[in-house]
């Protein structure tokens, strides 16, 4: 084999198993813009339904998610990345907003702590995984007091 | 400037710590689930109505460790004790099943500890990370 081949062969090699694992499974970059873009649109969908007259316990998690999403993006500058941009309401978090509802709120909760127990075995970083951890369990307490204030 | 020899033996060397063996874990498995067992099981010997299903999850996945005959912890306390604990070992298991099971443990245990609060009339929403170490 020629210097030239071995070379291509080595450098294609190195760049392919990345690519692989990222098929395998998501990086811990990928997975912690997710969640900040999740947090992002929960915030933003909490604040229009606060100022639709929402229950008065949205207040308290609003100021919550505005937490997650400060130590969120604390997380990402210690990767490298950067806070994503406020993106777009998808339908959970526009229903949230067009509502106002304790009913809308727990269906919002409910994604966020199906997406952190998710995210939960593709973090690598001891410290991260922890913050992740205090946040999903953020998330669930969010979705029992809404399930007692709804009822 | 960049000589085709680094750059073969950059690519060599990418190939052979691709192919090299997994790291090994310090940490027993085994030993963070039984102290997470024993932790859950203080909640139950306060009272905590939710513990006893989160025990019976650690058993099943091989932790063992003795019941306490009594602790003098409420079960808001130990809740929020076993809530901190799962967290932790969170922080020293990485493989997924271990992260998954801790990962129900934690929303489980950290909606008792909000329960537990609410019905005691003391505001359940103080910390947006609950379970953070003090």
């Amino acid at each position: 084999m020629r210097r030239r081949e071995l070379l291509l062969a080595a450098a294609g090699l190195t760049l392919a198993a990345p690519a692989a694992a990222h098929a395998a499974a998501p990086s811990e970059g990928g997975v912690l813009v997710d969640l900040m873009t999740r947090e992002q649109r929960a915030k933003l969908a909490y604040a229009a339904a606060i100022k639709k007259g929402g229950p008065a316990i949205f207040a308290g998690i609003r100021a919550n998610e505005s937490d997650h999403a400060d130590a969120l993006t604390t997380e990402l500058a210690a990767i490298g990345l950067g806070r994503p941009l406020p993106p777009r309401l998808d339908a959970t978090s526009q229903q949230l907003a067009d509502r106002a509802d304790a009913e809308s709120a727990i269906k919002l909760e409910d994604e966020l702590v199906d997406a952190y127990v998710q995210s939960l075995p593709h973090l690598q970083d001891a410290k991260i995984a922890m913050t992740v951890a205090t946040i999903l369990a953020s998330h669930a307490q969010h979705r029992l007091l809404l399930g007692l204030a709804a009822s | 400037v960049v000589t085709r020899r680094a750059l073969l033996g950059a690519g060599a060397g990418a190939l052979l710590a691709g192919c090299g063996p997994p790291k090994a874990t310090a940490t027993s498995r085994r030993e963070v689930l039984d102290e997470q067992l024993r932790l859950t099981q203080v909640a139950v010997a306060a009272g905590s109505t939710r513990a006893p299903a989160r025990a019976k999850k650690l058993e099943a996945a091989g932790a063992t460790a003795s019941a306490p005959a009594a602790t003098s912890l409420t079960a808001y306390e130990a809740e929020r004790d076993a809530l901190a604990g799962y967290v932790k070992a969170i922080g020293r298991l990485r493989d997924a099943d271990s992260r998954t099971l801790l990962g129900e443990l934690v929303v489980d245990a950290a909606e008792s500890e909000a329960q537990l609060a609410h019905d005691a009339g003391q505001d359940p929403l103080t910390s947006a990370f609950p379970g953070q170490a003090a």
